[in-house]
């Protein structure tokens, strides 16, 4: 995240010539140290906002993530929450390999401790940020890397003009991406398509095919996630498929 | 602020209360075993929360250290001439074998924080002993990481430990750098409440050279080389038997943890929350489809702004979006 670079997906870019190279700065490839310096850092009242470079390099830092950082705030009866975000570029684009495309949310989901989010456009990635700095407790950023720039063909409404500085998306908040018309909601020939970041673009495209009958819900944050959303409208439907 | 500190500062209550895990009990509320202190006092040194897993806290300790030196960059650190905050990492020999270990030794070496690495030697981990695991002690290992100042001494006396720490902690309070204190010591009882103390000498004569370097009958000598009378020192050790025996019979007559705070404490509260009642949601999202906006407040409040903010902001039921200083372009633009 460093000035010369800005990170390799150049999601920092512009932020150390901002801010200063000693508040933006790069450390050795140490993922445990980079996860678990942040219960230091959030125990002298910073805010620190770290980031392995790829999803499937989360692991050597996961045991800071589960044992320490996930940990502290309940171990401790409440007086050591580790206010930290933790951004990682996610998902498969191109040809990454084995090891530059996992998705990862399926283990760090099932941290017991630690807030999730998955922001499948610009403004919700703005919002949701907004809402992990403010929070005081430790908050996993997944950031599609097929959503960067809009790379992937189809995932062009990823691109949205910036909200303004009081924007904010608390968690557990999820939208609506797409509704299907009441007709077909009638008829019962609807469905409902619950899913979040990439999974949003695959469903919208597939939607195209079936025009009107397809609803498509974006959690927005897997942990806390919108169960009344997604009560209600699985309830109007009838019908429901979890993408991922 | 207090200078921070990972070492143990427990006073006997706590040791007591920390034991059988306890609702009043300082730590964790009696959620976690027993020698795990963290405290977060105002007019104590602070100790976060840490882990069982060996060596787990030099990372987080180390980031305390980091977070401190950056607040000194920064100048957001209160003034204390010569007394600024020095951050003590107390670990074990064997735990110095984890991998992590060197991580959070380069950064305090290339970052030149102001940590104390505080090693107990005993020569045993839960299980076996150091000719069976390492190669090195504490203090060798350290040499492989540059500036970082290392100093071995007998823990086992009280007044070369004392004097050693001190002139360390008075170093890195002024220099702001880090140092590895190697402390050799004995095993006298056992590592843990689940292992028997024989397990780990099989014969008298191991039995012999670990008592021989117990710390306390040397503690005492230097107390009566000093000066101090025998009547003084039975006096002080009948007033610590008194102490522990009223805390002890405290510890067991207080309050188990209940039950209705178990899920306690997963989160912290955060101040981000939205207010349900000026949200039409509940009107289905068919009624908003017209262009009738539907918004949650949402609403922070910390120290920075008085007052918090309020944003409108789309909840699920509606495409339109309206913002505190409008955007139009907003509404069509991000459906």
């Amino acid at each position: 995240v460093g000035a010369r670079i800005g990170g390799v997906f150049r999601e920092a870019a512009t932020l150390a010539q901002t801010f200063g190279d000693d508040r933006v700065f790069n450390t050795p490839i140490q993922e445990a140290f980079i996860v678990g310096s942040t219960v230091g850092m959030s125990a002298v009242g910073l805010k620190p906002i770290v980031e392995v470079q790829f999803a499937d390099y989360i692991w050597p830092g996961l045991n800071q993530l589960f044992t320490e950082v996930s940990r502290s705030c309940y171990l401790s009866n409440g007086k050591w929450p580790v206010s930290m975000i933790l951004r990682v570029p996610i998902g498969a684009y191109g040809s990454g390999g084995p090891f530059h495309s996992s998705s990862v949310e399926s283990v760090v989901t099932n941290i017991r401790g630690v807030k999730v989010a998955y922001p499948s456009t610009g403004a919700d990635l703005k919002g949701l940020m907004k809402s992990a700095y403010y929070d005081p407790n430790p908050v996993v950023m997944l950031e599609h890397k097929g959503l960067y720039w809009s790379k992937i063909k189809g995932t062009e409404a990823a691109k949205t003009i910036e909200p303004d500085e009081d924007y904010i998306i608390p968690f557990g908040k999820g939208r609506i991406a797409l509704e299907a018309d009441q007709e077909f909601i009638d008829k019962g020939e609807s469905i409902l398509i619950v899913t979040y970041g990439m999974g949003v673009y695959w469903a919208s495209n597939a939607a195209k095919s079936f025009k009107g009958q397809v609803e498509i819900l974006d959690l927005r944050s897997l942990i806390p996630w919108d169960h009344d959303l997604v009560y209600e409208r699985a309830n109007a439907h009838g019908r429901i498929r979890v993408g991922a | 602020m207090i200078p921070f500190y990972w070492a143990s500062v427990c006073a006997h209550i706590i040791a007591c209360f920390n034991y059988w895990p306890k609702r009043d009990d300082p730590f964790s509320g009696g959620r976690t075993y027993y020698s795990h202190p963290s405290l977060n006092d105002d007019d104590k040194p602070k100790i976060p929360h840490q882990s069982s897993a060996t060596g787990m806290q030099a990372i987080p300790t180390t980031g305390v250290a980091m977070g401190i030196k950056l607040k000194e960059i920064h100048g957001m650190d209160q003034v204390y001439g010569d007394d600024q905050p020095v951050v003590v990492c107390s670990i074990g020999d064997a735990a110095m074998t984890e991998g992590e270990i060197a991580e959070a030794m380069q950064m305090a070496a290339l970052k030149q924080l102001p940590i104390i690495y505080l090693v107990q030697d005993n020569g045993w981990d839960i299980s076996a002993n150091e000719e069976e695991t390492r190669a090195m002690n504490a203090a060798e290992y350290a040499l492989g990481f540059k500036k970082i100042e290392t100093r071995s001494i007998d823990g086992t006396v009280f007044s070369e430990s004392f004097n050693t720490m001190k002139e360390v902690i008075d170093t890195v309070r002024k220099e702001r750098r880090p140092f590895l204190v190697h402390a050799k010591v004995p095993l006298l009882n056992h590592h843990t409440s689940g292992v028997r103390m024989d397990m780990y000498r099989h014969d008298e004569e191991e039995v012999a050279e670990a008592r021989s370097r117990d710390p306390y009958p040397k503690l005492i000598q230097e107390l009566r080389d000093a000066g101090v009378s025998d009547d003084e020192i039975e006096a002080l050790e009948n007033e610590a038997r008194a102490i522990v025996e009223s805390d002890y019979q405290e510890a067991l007559q207080a309050e188990e943890p209940r039950a209705d705070e178990l899920l306690d404490h997963y989160f912290a509260p955060t101040p981000v929350s939205l207010k349900k009642k000026e949200c039409a949601r509940t009107q289905g999202p068919r009624e908003n489809r017209d262009g009738r906006l539907c918004a949650f407040r949402y609403q922070r409040v910390d120290a920075q702004t008085p007052g918090g903010i309020a944003v409108w902001a789309r909840c699920g039921c509606t495409y339109r979006w309206r913002f505190p200083r409008s955007r139009n372009t907003c509404a069509n633009l991000w459906r």
